[in-house]
Formats: C-alpha cells, structure tokens, sequence
C-alpha cells in the first residue's frame, strides 16, 4: 500500500500524436511506454500501474460518462475498468493491439453491459421507439473539443457519410446495438451494420491509425 | 494461423461485415458470442477488429475527463486486495489464436469465451469480473469480508441482472455474501473468539482490508477514553461495512478475564468479539467485522471466553456517526 492517499489527479495529457499521420505506418511513432508499463504492472508493479491510472483514468472514466450518462455509475464502471486493468494485465499483448486501445475496448465493453443492464428491455424498447430521431450527434465532441483528440475525432468525423456518422455515434458513444441504431435511424439493419464498418474503417484511415 | 479460408464462404462476407458493430460493442449477447467463435478462426476479421479497435480507441480518448479525485484512491485500494492472474502459459498448438486473454481464467461454461485477439479480456467480461471477487479459481486467498469486497459485490449483483453471467458471477457473489454471512453470524453467536475472527481475516490480508478501510470515502475515526484506563480508537466506514479497533495502554486484567467489543444498535447489542491478550496490548487494528446498524461500538470486562450479552457496566461507549 504505497499510497492511499487522495491525491490529486489532473486529466490525461493529450496524445502528442500528430493529427494526419500516415495511415501506413505500422506503429505509433512514439512507442508508446504503455505497453512497457502494462508489462510491468503485469508483475504487480505499483508504481507503474500508478503510471498508467495517469495516463488512462481520464479516458476511461470519459468514455464510461459519455456512455452512462451518469456520473456516480460511470464513477463505478471507471474504478472497476482500472481494477481490471490491474487484474488482468498480465493478459495484454502487444503484438495484438495498443495497450490503450486494450484497456479501452475493456471500458466500452464495461460502459456499455451496464446502460444494457440498466434498462429493463421493455423501458429500452420503448425509449428506442419514443426517441426523436434528432440526436445531437456533435455534442459527443464539443465539450472536449480543444482536446487534440476530440479535434481529430470532429474533424474526421465529418469526412463520413451521414449515416456513417450517426450509426458510429448512437452505436459507440450511445451503447444501442445496432437493430436500435436503425430502429432510431430508420435505416436497413444491414445498412446499419455495413455503415458502423465502413464508418469506422473511415475513420481508421482519417485519424491514421496504423495497422497493428 | 488459421486464415480466412475457414470461413465458409456463404456466410463469411455477411459475418464478416459485423466487424464495426463488434467493435462498437453493438451486438446482442448472442451474436457478439458468435462472432468471436467466427473471430477465433477468421484471421481476415481478426486484424480488423483490432485495426477498428484502435479506431474505437481515439474515439473514446477524445471524450476524456478529469475523473473525480476519490477514484483514485479507491482503485489503489482496490488493487491491494486483488490478485492478479498469472501470465498465461504457452499457447496450445491448436489454438488459432494465441495470446487471446481467454482461455484460462475464463469460466469453462461461459459461452462467449473465444479467443478473441484484440480485445481478450472483454471477450470474458463475465468471467473476468466474476473473478474480481471471491471466486476466481486462480485466487484461493482472495478477499474476504468487508472492505473492497463490498463494492464489488454492488458490482457483480448490477451486472449480473442483465449479462449472460455463468456460474462464476454467481458464485462470487455468494462468496462474498457467505463471507459477510459468516462475520454476521460469528458476531451473532454472541462469542467470536480470536480463531474464528481469524477465520475470516485470513482470506485476506489484514493490512489490505486496513488499508481499504483507510481510504474509503467514508472512514470516520473516533477515539475513546477507557473507564478505568486506555484509550480505544476507531475507524470505521459505512460503505464497507467495517469497524477496526486499537486499543492502547490497557490495563491488564486478571486471569480468566478479557475485553470483550459490542456493537449496539437499534437491532439490539451483538458481541463483536473477545480482545484477546496480544491484541490488547498490540498496535495492530482489530478488524471488529462488519457495521451493520450499529451505531455504538460498546467494551465490557467478560469472562475469557466471552458471554453473549454483556455482563457487566461498559467501561467504554463510542458512538459510530451513521
């Protein structure tokens, strides 16, 4: 037990990754001392878990807020993402993926069982029904928009196709499956489906994420 | 590697076209279960999902906030008390895609437990959770009582109403209610002496359920004077259930006598248990079991063994703020 003290934590710095990169590039140019540090937490290396809390704590608990909505359960979902984390770092690979895009994936998935379990299906039905179909979509990225992701997120986000942008942004950012996205959207589902990939693939390319 | 020629043709474009949706997290349980069994032979799809993946990534880190001060705290007491899983060991041969996070730690009857490579953790979501709590089989000494055990229990009940839980979540939960059933029942029994306080202190580490208990958003510490001499500090947390106690210079009892700790509330007085001689004269916290309604943490001279009410006038009473 280090350091149980409350201490105060700014938000993570922005990624000083360059808007633009090119989208061939294998690997982050910075190799990301992420990596390096998840292997050390692996070993149950406090210091360095301490290192990635820094560095993540605000994404996640970001990601969990934009998807839950509410602050004391993304709050909730936040600390049990970075519990996992520690658990379960032994289990990142770096061949496979980013160690970001790893804990990340496990926050979404996280954010997103919690709204569904939230809602007793028949309330979410109807909420879906009931839904204007006017979603703010931009509202995603205003609030954090001088951040150097957010800008990356809203500038390529306008590369794609409209309904490539509002399947990705109810699907990811709201946490609907994708029958609710075309139920809200009034679209195909099979449109639905084929938008969420070609959306992401777009936005794969625009904010030049690199092949791993 | 397995490629892509295992894909049956007929179904492999439309299967493969769920991709995004994968990533998005956009499935419904069942087929987000059967995409990663597509997943886990499908190498085309797999370098996609983890090229989306880290799309996906960009976009979450672009909606980061400033998280609130205390979930730092909370998670570094968390981690305290949480085992980590052991690397995993060499891949089999015929795994198709090594290196997934799945295969060991996942439930042996959870469905969606492929090997699913770019995300390998939250293919087990269920599993992975579960065994945060009591229950993990790679944990034998996992977290007791009280402390942190607590919220993970909010957890793993919240998550268990909707996810496709296995027995594991299930398990943990009651791991963790028998637990709390048993410091209630052992503090019930009217006499819990040192070895069955340590029953249940063993599961975990003394110094880790201090420590949550230190950092909990709640702790409240209270100091009372001894009638008759010592001082007995308290701290305790509604949220996790907890009371620990230290008493300092005590006077020493006469043989066949002993402290004995109660908790009083509304529900009537339990015994909290006997203070045996060591820990009268140690500085290590006595974790006293769990809080309950108690609002009044309450010391009485007994005999050794314990009664089942108290016997004699408190010589302490410390209220407990609620």
């Amino acid at each position: 037990m280090d350091d149980v003290t409350p201490t105060v934590r700014s938000a993570p710095e922005p990624d000083p990754q360059p808007p633009g990169r090119e989208p061939g590039s294998d690997r982050p140019p910075r190799p990301d001392d992420l990596e390096a540090r998840l292997k050390q937490v692996a070993k149950g290396d406090r210091g360095a878990f301490d290192h990635v809390y820094r560095e993540m704590a605000g994404s996640v608990y970001g990601l969990a807020r934009r998807v839950l909505r509410d602050p004391a359960q993304a709050e909730e979902v936040a600390q049990e993402v970075l519990v996992e984390v520690w658990r379960t770092a032994s289990r990142f690979d770096a061949d496979r993926g980013s160690a970001r895009a790893w804990m990340l994936t496990i926050a979404h998935r996280r954010a997103v069982d919690r709204v569904r379990a939230e809602q007793a299906a028949h309330e979410r039905e109807a909420r879906v029904a009931a839904s204007s179909q006017e979603v703010e979509f931009d509202q995603v990225v205003e609030a954090v928009e001088t951040r150097l992701e957010a800008q990356r997120v809203r500038h390529c986000m306008e590369v794609l196709t409209d309904l490539q942008r509002e399947s990705v942004t109810l699907a990811y950012y709201g946490g609907y499956t994708y029958p609710e996205v075309a139920t809200l959207l009034g679209a195909p589902l099979g449109t639905v489906k084929t938008r969420l990939r070609d959306g992401l693939g777009r936005l794969r390319d625009c904010l030049g994420v690199g092949r791993w | 590697m397995v490629t892509a020629t295992t894909v049956n043709s007929t179904t492999g474009p439309e299967v493969h076209a769920l991709t995004g949706a994968y990533v998005c997290d956009a499935l419904g349980a069942e087929e987000r279960a059967a995409f990663e069994e597509h997943l886990a032979q499908c190498e085309a799809c797999t370098q996609e999902v983890a090229e989306l993946s880290e799309t996906a990534a960009v976009l979450a880190m672009a909606t980061a906030l400033a998280p609130p001060e205390r979930l730092h705290a909370a998670v570094t007491a968390r981690i305290e008390i949480t085992r980590q899983l052991p690397p995993l060991p060499a891949p089999a041969p015929d795994v198709a895609t090594p290196g997934s996070g799945s295969a060991p730690e996942a439930a042996p009857d959870t469905p969606a437990a492929p090997a699913s490579p770019a995300d390998g953790p939250p293919a087990t979501p269920d599993a992975t959770n579960a065994a945060d709590s009591t229950n993990d089989p790679s944990q034998s000494s996992g977290p007791g009582p009280g402390t942190a055990a607590g919220d993970n229990n909010v957890v793993d009940i919240s998550q268990a109403r909707s996810r496709r839980l296995g027995r594991f979540s299930r398990a943990a939960v009651a791991g963790w209610t028998a637990a709390a059933v048993l410091a209630g029942v052992a503090a019930g029994l009217g006499v819990q002496d040192l070895s069955q306080r340590h029953q249940i202190s063993q599961s975990e580490s003394h110094a880790q359920q201090l420590a949550a208990l230190l950092a909990a958003p709640d702790v409240h510490v209270g100091v009372g004077k001894v009638h008759g001499g010592g001082t007995v500090t308290i701290v305790e947390s509604r949220e996790l259930n907890q009371v620990a106690v230290t008493l300092a210079d005590m006077p020493t009892l006469p043989a066949g006598k002993a402290y004995q700790l109660w908790m009083i509330g509304p529900g009537g007085i339990r015994s909290s248990g006997v203070v045996t001689k060591a820990e009268t004269n140690s500085s290590t916290p006595i974790l006293a079991g769990a809080l309950g309604t108690a609002v009044t943490l309450g010391m009485t001279v007994e005999p050794a063994h314990g009664s089942a009410q108290p016997t004699t006038t408190p010589i302490l009473l410390l209220s407990m703020p609620a």
